[in-house]
């Protein structure tokens, strides 16, 4: 029964840590904002990116051992100025998380432009901020 | 030991898909620190790990392990001070999943707000 227990608890120790989540709620001028971009940067290699949908809420799951402190939310889409905002906290229960409010202002200046050079493989054309 | 050098083959194989993204200013200089996302719609099933920082270089690579681009997902540029590019899926697989690359290459300009 012991060798049982050590087993459970060595194969347990191996698993990874369940995944948290980041959740956001995007608005600009108090109107959701859908298919922007929120993406939460957390020191490692890769990180999480989802688009909102359309109340404007993304729940990003993020895997691994990392801390709350370590994340930066980058939330962007055309015609809004992109935001980086840390106070990032992390729940492990996706449903009951309190979302973080982030409020988006409309960008500026220049008119907007297609700046996308040839590339080997195919030839996409770009949404450039307004 | 024959079926371990063949599963290693077999690994090898593994189909990829994957954007790659060059970021400068409208100077030519390379801009470190960029955003590269492959962005999914909220609801979808594909693992949202997508997210690069672009180097000192202004490269970025991003990707992952599968036969097609993530189907209906966008790839987004964006850093602060700068505009935000978004080239959608449309764009990317005007045709479709079964008729569309697996590789993308970009060079962008982002123009400052």
């Amino acid at each position: 029964m012991p060798r049982l227990l050590y087993l459970a608890l060595f194969s347990l120790a191996g698993c990874p840590p369940p995944p948290r989540y980041v959740v956001a709620d995007v608005y600009a001028a108090n109107l959701p904002v859908q298919d922007a971009m929120v993406a939460a940067e957390c020191g490692r290699q890769r990180d999480a990116a989802l688009r909102t949908d359309d109340t404007g809420r993304v729940r990003l799951p993020i895997n691994g051992r990392v801390a709350a402190d370590r994340c930066v939310l980058t939330i962007a889409k055309p015609g809004y100025r992109t935001v980086e905002t840390g106070g990032v906290h992390l729940c492990t229960k996706a449903t009951a998380c309190p979302p973080i409010f982030v409020q988006l202002f409309e960008a500026y200046g220049l008119p907007p432009t297609t700046a996308v050079s040839p590339h080997p493989y195919a030839s996409p054309a770009a949404e450039v901020a307004q | 030991m024959r079926p371990a050098i063949l599963l290693v083959g077999l690994a090898a194989c593994d189909p990829i898909w994957g954007a790659s993204v060059t970021v400068r200013d409208p100077a030519n200089r390379p801009i470190e620190d960029a955003t590269v996302a492959v962005a999914c719609a909220a609801d979808s099933y594909v693992t949202p790990e997508l997210a690069v920082r672009s180097l000192p270089d202004g490269q970025a690579q991003v990707g992952g392990l599968g036969s097609q681009f993530p189907v209906g997902c966008d790839v987004f540029v964006a850093k602060p001070g700068y505009r935000t590019h978004r080239i959608r899926y449309r764009d990317l697989c005007p045709n479709g999943p079964t008729d569309c690359e697996r590789g993308f290459a970009f060079d962008l300009v982002l123009e400052p707000e």
